[in-house]
């Protein structure tokens, strides 16, 4: 839980406001989850803090949710074209990687249970997008070609998640 | 971040690389829909459908939970990227996601069977 809450503050994932008259807060609740190994034993016991996106209204907290997938018909391509060419092939994961994606839209969420402030009445702001809004795989996937597009990667026109990187003397293919 | 090294398992998907090629597998996502429909312990069938199946003429009584039968043929269709021989069955079972009656319940969990036999 520490880990989670101190994700959240190195994100700044929200700052602390009143809220402006007229406009409605969100809610938002923690998720406990025992995290299993692969033999059955527990690995850790994991705390999530979600929001509850299904308040959300369409026009005032979010418009645009669609987020690409990759397609299967790519995997399978990128891994016959890894097969033919002896390419390594390597896989990584991005840690609270929902909480990474900036947030355009306007959204008030009431303060998380457990969490006090000084003043009474503050509700948070979010900048971030937080687990469980309608937006969160858009905003994500919109920061990570960014960041892919900046180091160089192209983005595939026939699958936007395929992204490719040509070297000298090696290429390299990143998929999502 | 955390790198995850040479790729092993993704999509549920297990991936083992040889000198000849890459190898494919989703025996672990069969055994988690064998149980998931409690079939863990049950007789395998050699075909994953009957012969001369009548499914899209019977007239039985509609499932009252459609969404086991979704959630189910879903799976299934999904085994299918590396099952291609279950691709005729599950095509035929995708054609009653509307209106799933007991006996096509009963076909879909024939093709769970048939995974027991053949667990990939």
């Amino acid at each position: 839980m520490q880990t989670e809450i101190q994700a959240l503050e190195r994100n700044n994932t929200w700052s602390l406001q009143h809220l402006p008259p007229g406009k409605k807060a969100l809610g938002c609740k923690w998720v406990y989850r025992i995290k299993h190994n692969s033999d059955g034993t527990i690995e850790r016991f994991k705390a999530r803090l979600v929001i509850l996106g299904n308040h959300q209204v369409e026009g005032v907290n979010y418009t645009e949710t669609f987020a690409s997938v990759a397609k299967m018909v790519t995997v399978r391509t990128v891994l016959a074209v890894a097969a033919t060419k002896a390419w390594e092939l390597h896989q990584m994961d991005v840690h609270n990687a929902f909480l990474h994606g900036d947030l355009h839209e306007e959204v008030f969420m009431k303060m998380p249970p457990g969490f006090s402030t000084e003043q009474q009445d503050m509700i948070c702001k979010l900048r971030k997008s937080l687990y469980g809004l309608k937006q969160d795989p858009r905003c994500w996937f919109a920061k990570l070609s960014a960041a892919l597009k900046s180091y160089g990667f192209n983005q595939s026109y026939l699958d936007y998640s395929l992204f490719t990187l040509h070297q000298e003397d090696c290429g390299s293919c990143l998929r999502r | 971040m955390k790198d995850l090294g040479v790729l092993k398992y993704f999509l549920r998907i297990e991936v083992a690389r040889y000198p000849t090629g890459i190898f494919l597998c989703q025996r672990k996502y069969a055994r988690d829909i064998k149980s998931e429909a409690k079939l863990l312990g049950a007789k395998p069938t050699a075909t994953p459908l009957e012969q001369n199946h009548r499914l899209s003429l019977v007239d039985g009584s509609l499932l009252s939970n459609p969404e086991q039968y979704w959630r189910l043929v879903g799976r299934l269709i999904y085994l299918c990227f590396t099952r291609p021989e279950l691709s005729y069955s599950v095509h035929i079972l995708s054609q009653f996601m509307h209106e799933p009656q007991t006996d096509h319940w009963e076909a879909a969990l024939r093709v769970v069977r048939f995974l027991k036999g053949n667990p990939g």
